[in-house]
């Protein structure tokens, strides 16, 4: 395929998406279907190419055999689409992944957690520190959901605390517009450059 | 009127924000770009002080729909590091995304005239998730299967030699370029003395910022804005360069476009409620 197809291809699906922007069309469902068609082929290839074929060659090709131990275990989560007599089987891959993941997060998960809370009270120097701080206690307060609104103290720190998360939603939300116009000016940047030739690519 | 600015249909406004964006793409302003002094300076400071010959490791940790914030992020820092002369291993924790930016790196290597084996290696994908991490830290060689993207063995890799192990004596600095989990949580929670920074796309910003106070990251490339400010630090603009001002007025748009409807909105409400 050259270059110039594969540019044209990228142009019609492009424009093909952005039509919805009108209003809903054919034009736009069909690329939206081969979209997902190709995610599809694309998640096959990628799983064959990057667990199955590596488990076979770099492993039981190699003489560790051992493997086909928990190969056949894995094999049992297809018992999930077995007759209902046989079901249960998919549940010991299932309870062997759920156990480890736990056994695993139980292990390792907390200390990250622990570095942030000392952090929040480590170098209260500025002012800035302390307005943190503060609204540390105020959202653990929020989300402490056994004493009710009924003292003034609670509410007005609850109060504090939702003004505060409010703010963090409202730069997380304009973190994401950003993004999402970063993705529009990549398709723009194609659309007037490798296909119209408009702009010289940095 | 405000009636009218209400019900305004939407199509207005994205024809506003394609003529906002084109414009700029097409004849640049050439707004100034200031460097963030708390996130990206600090990312730059600390490649910069590394000393040559260091081994930084990449995790793709991104699809390719972020490829407009990612790209120019890894290119600015392998920019960096051909400046600084350092060894690049290439892992991913995403599939798809090592796959897509694998060629490109190679490019750009090829660029700097890096030799594969030598001064940079990619050992692609390992499927397994933070199981196969903590096993490849242990033993890299074993934990890796012991081959690279294309199959090659680490024998025949010189570089790999020095890589024994994921430890702060081995791997000097890991980048990482994310868009969502599996992510940093990797490194910070199984590998924390290793140090740790991010190109993050700018959806994750806010929940990554925490972070650098601590010092579980070292800095922080946030979104194309970040990749813009790094590329004016290593002194090669690029494509985020390029697109920041494009950027910039639709930031501008945007703000408009929210007085706007706040005014429409208060200014209706207030002339229903005189009318009752």
């Amino acid at each position: 395929m050259t270059p110039e197809l594969q540019t044209w291809i990228g142009v019609i699906a492009t424009l093909g998406i952005f039509s919805f922007l009108i209003k809903e069309n054919p034009f736009y469902r069909f690329f939206e279907y081969t979209v997902i068609g190709l995610s599809a082929a694309h998640t096959v290839v990628m799983t064959w190419d990057n667990y199955t074929k590596p488990f076979w060659n770099n492993g039981i090709m190699k003489g560790e055999y051992y493997l086909l131990i928990p190969g056949a275990i894995a094999i049992l989560y297809y018992f999930r689409y077995a007759p209902a007599k046989y079901q249960w089987l998919y549940r010991y891959p299932l309870a062997l992944i759920m156990g480890y993941d736990i056994g695993y997060s139980l292990a390792y998960d907390p200390r990250p957690f622990m570095v942030q809370i000392r952090g929040t009270f480590e170098g209260l120097k500025d002012l800035n520190s302390f307005i943190y701080l503060a609204i540390f206690f105020g959202v653990v307060v929020y989300f402490i959901f056994t004493f009710g609104n009924k003292s003034k103290g609670v509410e007005k720190t609850r109060n504090i605390a939702r003004y505060a998360m409010m703010m963090y939603f409202g730069v997380a939300f304009g973190n994401t517009v950003q993004g999402r116009f970063s993705l529009l000016l990549g398709r723009l940047l194609f659309l007037l450059g490798d296909w119209l030739g408009l702009v010289k690519l940095g | 009127m405000l009636e009218k600015l209400n019900n305004l249909d939407s199509r207005w406004m994205y024809l506003a924000l394609v003529i906002v964006l084109v414009i700029p793409i097409i004849k640049p302003i050439g707004m100034s770009i200031s460097v963030n002094k708390d996130l990206t300076q600090r990312m730059y400071d600390f490649i910069e002080n590394l000393p040559p010959d260091s081994l930084i490791m990449f995790d793709i940790a991104s699809s390719s729909s972020s490829d407009t914030e990612i790209t120019p992020m890894i290119y600015a820092v392998m920019e960096h590091m051909a400046k600084k002369g350092h060894k690049l291993l290439v892992a991913g924790q995403w599939e798809s995304g090592l796959a897509y930016w694998s060629p490109k790196i190679d490019e750009r290597a090829k660029e700097y005239g890096w030799k594969y084996g030598v001064d940079y290696v990619n050992i692609g994908f390992k499927a397994g998730g933070t199981a196969t991490w903590r096993a490849i830290g242990q033993d890299f060689w074993k934990g890796a299967v012991g081959v690279d993207i294309n199959g090659t063995p680490f024998e025949e890799l010189p570089l790999m030699a020095r890589i024994k192990k994921i430890d702060p004596e081995t791997i000097d600095l890991i980048v990482i370029y994310e868009s969502g989990s599996p992510g940093m949580e990797t490194w910070i929670t199984y590998f924390p003395t290793v140090p740790l920074v991010k190109g993050s796309v700018a959806a994750e910003i806010s929940s990554s910022v925490r972070y650098i106070p601590t010092g579980q990251l070292k800095g922080l490339i946030p979104g194309m804005r970040g990749a813009a400010e790094y590329e004016k630090l290593v002194g090669r603009p690029g494509i985020a360069t390029q697109l920041m001002d494009a950027q910039s007025m639709s930031h501008i748009l945007v703000i408009l476009l929210i007085a706007l409807g706040n005014v429409a909105y208060f200014g209706a409400k207030k002339k229903s409620a005189e009318a009752r």
